[in-house]
């Protein structure tokens, strides 16, 4: 019959054309490692997977989300988010969580939606790519690096090491330096010694904590590139303006340092951060505040340098790109049910006055910037409780195995009530007690992740508790599911 | 920036679980402070004079009338029991017929009035409800406003329309919210649909009133209609609000509805009225009846409203506000349909 092969034709035609015009939304998700990246990811999908606990999430709420699933990768040269791997972690028993991934990862959910738009709805565009683009925060360091060629790097890193509180942990790569010529002849082997001692070097000032992260951020986080000849090069003195001579242990080096540039910071640059059109980073505040004024002092820094990547300033081409692509960042911090939720106002100040320079600046550039606290999978529930006459907000939750108050120490497996402290009222004050002091401000407990009983009728895990996830998503991505 | 009167930052502690303080349950809803009479009596009463009070002294109609009054339903009760007596005297039949009409009299009041009494009982929950709520909506705490949502869980409990929505506001309770989101939530998860089903019987009952104005042929049937539909039209709105009164708290809602048009009446009329008034001209030129049947209709539904405002457990948060001029809209369509059809 002829009708009816036409109008299948048609069908046909208009699922192709709807399929070809599927917008796909890339959403970076970043931060320091042990942010909570992984299980941000993983909570996020199996929430969007599962549905019904996203109240505020608005087109879930308007229940305009008609199914969401996971689909086959689209780029064939990154590696799939090990989603399953990860849900598995959480559910099995005694649940623990994901181990930290070290790589640039991505995942595709695609969300079948109905729009509130007759035309959309007419076109038949009923389906939205998600792509979860995960990648660590110490690669935005290297983005200035693009800017720099080996002379300029080469001055600014032994600038920086030669400060006097970073001096100590350069003296050998010092040493190394004063008995090598950049002249002398090319040798692998001084190479991978200078390389390693480099290495040594920001890799100590990093773990003192008191030194800003530095580039190049792969010495620190290599990955898979560890022992590439891409990571075998080093800062050297070089006189201002003398060209290289051939074959010097200088022109393999500023050599090398190009490579490094050529294949790996601009192709993340190009292929991932480039392409980006949500950015969600994420920032361990409560951590770094009780681990005192070190890891404060650190995630300040390296926030600072994480950040300037997202600052489109004038003497960066990066703007071209920003301004163009990612137009909404959002700010979390993570873990907040580690406090009860009366506090969750004060880390959000505390995460606005930390970021506060950032947001300024990407808001200036039109992009919308927005903070908010948050846990993507809760592990703790909360309680009162009465203790001589006051009533005391406290989470219920497991404590990991080791962790410790005062004197009592957890086995990992007995529930408690817990009173973290309270956050100081006044965030601006009390970041500067906590980059000053020597104690910790706060007192925290890492709990466990929580017991997933929860199942739908298919046997699959119910969608997961979290604080403020369906904020994040709404903020991230709900204008495309209008 | 500190200031002398912030507390110091308390120390963290750990508990047993035995230590964890139950909830405070949730008893009924307890009344505010009462609102309503608070208001009355934040003026001390000897301050005010009123008309009522100069006014004081016999009155020698209302005397009149009173003393008239008892002497005719004194008259009318001798002759009724003169008559039951009479009836229940004989001892055949018709003895024992009045017996049975008359226990059935007797059974059929005491249930009008039982129901009554309970409508009342509701009617008032119902007003505690919306003290609590606005109480919790006055000073955002998550404290209040738990108590407040899981106080409209309970109200509404049962509900078999409404499972769905329950259950969903009650698998978010235990989250950790903003404040107020619990309550746009209930308002989101329980109310929209009922919203839209008094819609629906707000809408019915305007059709009707205007249908039964339009071709009354005489002005006293159509309103003595237009009262018996409103009268219908709140109870059922209540009923669906979950205050299902009886005849009198459905008069007593009419007098709420009505005392809050007035009070609000100037800003409404000029932002649902108008549309009206002009729609309705247009209708009395194609013919008066019309006419007064889309006026009396357009009025119906205004009341609709109202009575939803007022009944309602909780102010629009979430979901959107029944329109007027958006039922009458519909109301006026489906007038001008019928009159095209000849109706």
């Amino acid at each position: 019959m002829a009708d009816t092969s036409y109008s299948d034709l048609l069908k046909d035609a208009q699922a192709r054309f709807a399929d070809y015009l599927t917008p796909s939304v890339r959403l970076g998700v970043t931060g320091l490692s042990r942010a909570g990246k992984t299980v941000f990811i993983t909570a996020l999908v199996r929430n969007l997977v599962a549905g019904g606990r996203l109240p505020f999430f608005a087109p879930d709420a308007e229940r305009r989300i008609i199914r969401a699933y996971l689909e086959p990768q689209p780029d064939d040269s990154i590696p799939r988010f090990d989603y399953e791997a990860h849900l598995a972690d959480l559910l099995s028993a005694p649940p623990v969580w994901p181990e930290s991934t070290k790589r640039i990862s991505q995942l595709r959910v695609t969300i079948e939606y109905r729009s509130a738009y007759l035309l959309k709805r007419a076109i038949g565009l009923s389906k939205l790519h998600l792509d979860i683009v995960d990648y660590p925060g110490e690669w935005l360091i290297d983005l200035p690096l693009l800017e720099q060629d080996y002379r300029a790097f080469s001055n600014e890193a032994l600038k920086l090491a030669s400060a006097p509180s970073r001096a100590e942990f350069a003296k050998p790569f010092f040493a190394f330096l004063a008995g090598t010529d950049p002249a002398a002849a090319e040798d692998e082997h001084i190479a991978m010694t200078g390389a390693k001692l480099f290495t040594d070097y920001l890799r100590a000032t990093r773990d003192s904590g008191a030194q800003s992260t530095l580039a190049p951020g792969r010495f620190l986080l290599p990955g898979d590139l560890e022992g590439s000849p891409l990571l075998t090069f080093f800062p050297m003195p070089l006189a201002s303006e003398a060209r290289l001579p051939r074959g010097s242990l200088a022109a393999m080096m500023a050599r090398r340092f190009e490579s490094y540039k050529q294949s790996v910071v601009k192709p993340f640059f190009n292929d991932h951060f480039a392409r980006l059109d949500r950015q969600i980073v994420l920032v361990d505040v409560l951590t770094a505040l009780h681990r005192g004024a070190e890891a404060m002092g650190d995630l300040d820094r390296a926030m600072t340098d994480i950040l300037s990547a997202f600052r489109p300033g004038a003497n960066s081409w990066l703007s071209v790109f920003l301004s163009r692509k990612i137009d909404r960042v959002l700010f979390a911090a993570t873990k907040a049910d580690h406090l009860p939720a009366s506090s969750h106002d004060r880390l959000e100040a505390l995460l606005k006055e930390i970021v506060d320079d950032a947001a300024k600046r990407a808001e200036t550039e039109g992009a919308g910037v927005h903070s908010l606290a948050l846990s993507a999978l809760r592990a703790t529930r909360e309680a009162t409780v009465k203790h001589s006459g006051e009533i005391l907000p406290c989470l219920r939750g497991t404590p990991i195995k080791g962790e410790k108050i005062g004197n009592v120490t957890f086995d990992g497996a007995t529930e408690a009530a817990i009173f973290p402290g309270d956050l100081p009222a006044d965030p601006a004050a009390a970041l500067d007690a906590a980059r000053h002091a020597k104690a910790a401000s706060l007192e925290l407990v890492r709990f466990a992740p929580p017991k997933l009983l929860d199942t739908l009728p298919d046997g699959k895990p119910a969608a997961f508790p979290h604080i403020r996830l369906d904020r994040a998503l709404d903020f991230l991505i709900s204008d495309y599911l209008a | 920036m500190t200031f002398e009167n912030d507390q110091p930052p308390r120390k963290p502690r750990i508990f047993k679980l035995d230590d964890i303080a139950d909830e405070p349950e949730l008893e009924e809803a307890v009344p505010g402070a009462g609102a309503v009479t608070s208001r009355r009596t934040a003026l001390p009463a000897s301050q005010r004079l009123t008309v009522g009070d100069i006014n004081r002294g016999f009155r020698f109609g209302g005397i009149l009338f009173s003393a008239m009054a008892a002497l005719a339903s004194l008259a009318a009760g001798l002759w009724f029991t003169r008559f039951v007596s009479v009836a229940l005297e004989r001892q055949d039949w018709v003895g024992w017929v009045a017996f049975g009409l008359m226990t059935i009299i007797a059974l059929a009041l005491l249930g009008i009035v039982l129901r009554e009494l309970l409508g009342f009982r509701r009617l008032a929950r119902l007003a505690r409800l919306r003290t609590l709520v606005r109480d919790a909506i006055a000073k955002p705490n998550v404290q209040s406003e738990r108590k407040a949502v899981s106080a409209l869980l309970s109200h509404f409990r049962g509900r078999p329309d409404l499972a769905w929505g329950l259950a969903r506001v009650k698998d978010h309770t235990g989250d950790v919210l903003e404040k107020g989101d619990l309550l746009r939530l209930a308002d989101r998860e329980l109310l929209r649909p009922v919203d839209g089903e008094s819609r629906r019987v707000i809408l019915k009952s305007a059709k009707r009133v205007a249908t039964v104005t339009a071709i009354s042929p005489m002005m006293w049937i159509a309103m003595g209609f237009v009262l018996v539909e409103n009268v219908r039209m709140f109870r059922a709105i209540a009923a669906l609000y979950g205050g299902r009164p009886g005849v009198l708290g459905a008069l007593r809602l009419a007098r709420l509805v009505v005392g809050h048009i007035i009070a609000t009446g100037g800003i409404a009329m000029t932002d649902d009225l108008l549309g009206q008034f002009v729609g309705q001209d247009v209708l009395r030129r194609l013919s008066r009846r019309l006419g007064e049947g889309a006026f009396n209709g357009a009025l119906t539904s205004r009341l609709g409203v109202v009575a939803v405002e007022v009944i309602r457990p909780l102010p629009y948060l979430d979901a959107e506000p029944l329109r007027v001029r958006e039922i009458f809209n519909e109301l006026f369509r489906s007038l001008r349909g019928s009159e095209k059809a000849g109706v």
